[in-house]
């Protein structure tokens, strides 16, 4: 075919789209709207993927985190106290390559009263020096421990965010007294928010204590540990750390006294744990939304369908005249395929634009994050050029291969 | 195919023993008994014939819009029995124009861009595909309305247009079915005399019609009756 006479179709396309103009709008609103779906779910899952790796680097890329407890056995939200002091000195014995090892404490609820108010905290936890360094967990005003707070058991603390916010709402608390659980602590610095993303709102809500003085005064047994968190130097590669995690996991056992065939008493988490735990819960929300997408495809695509016969039929006498002035199948074929493509091109920027308003204002309103990426715009276009092409090709060709007379005494 | 007139550089088209049946209500219906039927250059013939005599089935076939069951047609030395979808396109696009009942222009359109839909289909720069259709226009005495829309053109006016239209590829055959068919009896008079005008510039032209005035615009007359062409009338002494 004559390049040009594939340009003029565009033109007959164009014309007829103007022609039949409610036709038009219905199926660029139907492909709009799938477009948009596509638009929503696709941003939504790229902003997942992006909350999930800012997850990662928050954890602590090359930190593993040791829980006491074992998997099978473990309450949600208890925590047996199975590591140790001896633990923490045994990973130090053994670990030469390891930065840092701090061990944890940690009680639910506690009683904290100050600036005249009383606010139950979800948590108390008790940390060593630098906790900023070796948590990966910043100080928004305020001193870190220092080594001195933790040899001498200082009763100095931290708030976090909202427990500040509770006690002191817009006050600066770092200087101030407040009583935890009836005991005098001099506030000396408040926690970065965390928020709802790494693990509720109780990470916001709790006082830190040193972790000497928490054993020490608030009756918590002077042996055990809640969590240690090793962390290797940052140079560290990913692909190095399920080894280092063997090494953690072995030292652990080997200070337990386990023999071989005994389950760990313990879970160590890594930056990769968190990321497969958000990918499974993604998973399973890709499938959902993924059935929604495909739904909306699929319903656009039949709407677009149905009304393309519905046209062909209508405009038999159109494609008798066309075909008794020289055109042929391919001609007819072009004509309504690109009629069709066109519209859901059209479709596909509304759609696009509708979806990325809606995806932003839900941004705006906390309910989701996203990320308008480039491969986005190809999600919307192939997926709109698809409806178009599939769901047109039967219509096409039964109007191309529709015989001349027929066509013509269709209409007349 | 041993016809005498095959070498005959006068003869434009030439039907022998057409058959055509049509399935109808479960039943067939043998439209075309056996046509045969020469057509020379600068012929002007008239097809009549009561309806459902066969006649536009006949010019269909004349046109590559229908093939015949059985009997062979030859257009300019082509055999039309064996071309594809292509070459029946290509065939209709370069020898036949045709002219319909209801004029059959695209709305909303104007009656320039109405003409230019054949070349649409060819390689012809746009540019040239105007000029030429403005020409055709004003051949049909439309000069002046060549940016209305067939809405604001009368019946007359709009059959014009589609007669600009139809001679837009320099066609060697001009079919029209029932062109007076919508028309009042000065229109008709003026567009058989605009056929006449195109038939003596050189083009061959067949007309279906019931009525008999707009016959006797043509050249010849040849009834169509029962599916087989039972009378040949001599050209009248005088065109209308």
């Amino acid at each position: 075919m004559h390049p040009i006479i594939f340009i003029r179709s565009f033109h007959l396309a164009l014309v007829s789209l103007w022609r039949f103009k409610l036709r038009s709008v219905l199926i660029l609103v139907a492909v709009a709207l799938a477009v948009m779906a596509l638009t929503i779910i696709v941003a939504t899952m790229e902003g997942a993927e992006r909350k999930a790796e800012e997850l990662a680097v928050n954890f602590g890329p090359t930190a593993v985190n040791v829980v006491g407890g074992d998997v099978t056995g473990q309450t949600l939200g208890t925590s047996p106290l199975t590591l140790t002091w001896d633990d923490v000195r045994a990973l130090q014995a053994h670990l030469p390559d390891v930065e840092r090892i701090s061990p944890y404490l940690y009680r639910l609820g506690v009683v904290v009263q100050g600036n005249g108010k009383t606010h139950v905290a979800d948590a108390l936890g008790g940390s060593g020096p630098d906790h900023w360094l070796h948590w990966a967990w910043p100080l928004q005003k305020g001193q870190d421990f220092t080594a001195d707070d933790i040899k001498y058991s200082r009763r100095v603390c931290f708030l976090g965010d909202i427990t500040a916010e509770r006690l002191f709402g817009d006050k600066d608390p770092i200087g101030e007294v407040v009583l935890v659980d009836s005991i005098p602590f001099v506030v000396q610095g408040v926690h970065a928010p965390l928020g709802m993303a790494s693990g509720g709102e109780e990470m916001d809500d709790r006082v830190t204590v040193p972790i000497t003085t928490m054993a020490g005064r608030f009756n918590i047994s002077r042996q055990h540990l809640l969590q240690i968190r090793v962390t290797y130097p940052s140079h560290t590669p990913s692909s190095a750390m399920p080894g280092y995690v063997e090494a953690v996991r072995s030292v652990l056992r080997e200070s337990h006294g386990f023999s071989e065939t005994q389950e760990d008493d313990f879970i160590p988490f890594t930056a990769g744990d968190v990321l497969q735990f958000v990918s499974l819960l993604k998973g399973g929300v890709l499938l959902f939304l993924g059935a929604t997408v495909v739904t909306s495809i699929l319903v656009s695509g039949f709407v677009l369908a149905n009304l393309f016969h519905l046209s062909v039929a209508e405009r038999k006498t159109e494609i008798g005249l066309k075909k008794a002035l020289g055109a042929n199948r391919s001609a007819i074929l072009l004509q309504f395929m690109l009629e069709s493509l066109l519209l859901c091109v059209f479709g596909a920027v509304l759609g696009l634009v509708a979806g990325v308003c809606i995806s932003y204002v839900m941004e705006r309103f906390g309910f989701l994050s996203i990320v308008l990426s480039p491969e986005l715009f190809l999600w919307a276009f192939g997926g709109a050029c698809c409806i178009g092409f599939f769901f047109a090709l039967r219509p096409a060709r039964v109007a191309a291969d529709m015989p001349p007379v027929v066509a013509l005494k269709g209409g007349a | 195919m041993n016809h005498a007139s095959h070498s005959d550089s006068s003869l434009l088209a030439e039907l022998s023993g057409i058959t055509r049946s049509f399935m109808q209500a479960g039943r067939e219906t043998r439209v075309l008994r056996g046509v045969s039927l020469d057509l020379y250059r600068g012929d002007f013939l008239a097809l009549v014939g009561s309806s459902g005599s066969g006649k536009s089935t006949l010019l269909h076939i004349l046109g590559i819009l229908d093939q015949p069951d059985t009997g062979t047609y030859q257009l300019n030395g082509h055999d039309i029995g064996a071309l594809d979808d292509v070459e029946a396109s290509r065939m209709r696009s370069r020898f036949i124009g045709f002219v319909f009942q209801s004029f059959y222009l695209m709305p909303q359109t104007s009656a320039l861009e109405n003409v230019m839909l054949p070349g649409m289909y060819t390689g012809e720069p746009l540019s040239r595909m105007r000029e030429w259709a403005m020409s055709l226009l004003e051949r049909v005495g439309l000069a002046d309305r060549a940016d209305h829309t067939p809405a604001q053109l009368s019946g007359g006016q709009q059959q014009r247009v589609s007669i600009a239209r139809a001679l837009f590829n320099n066609p060697d055959l001009l079919l029209a079915d029932e062109p007076t068919g919508q028309l009042d009896a000065k229109t008709s008079t003026e567009i058989m005399a605009l056929f006449n005008d195109i038939n003596a510039a050189g083009t061959s032209i067949v007309v279906v019609t019931h009525d008999p005035q707009t016959a006797m615009g043509a050249k010849r007359r040849v009834r169509v009756d029962g599916g087989l062409l039972k009378v040949e009338e001599e050209p009248p002494s005088m065109v209308v």
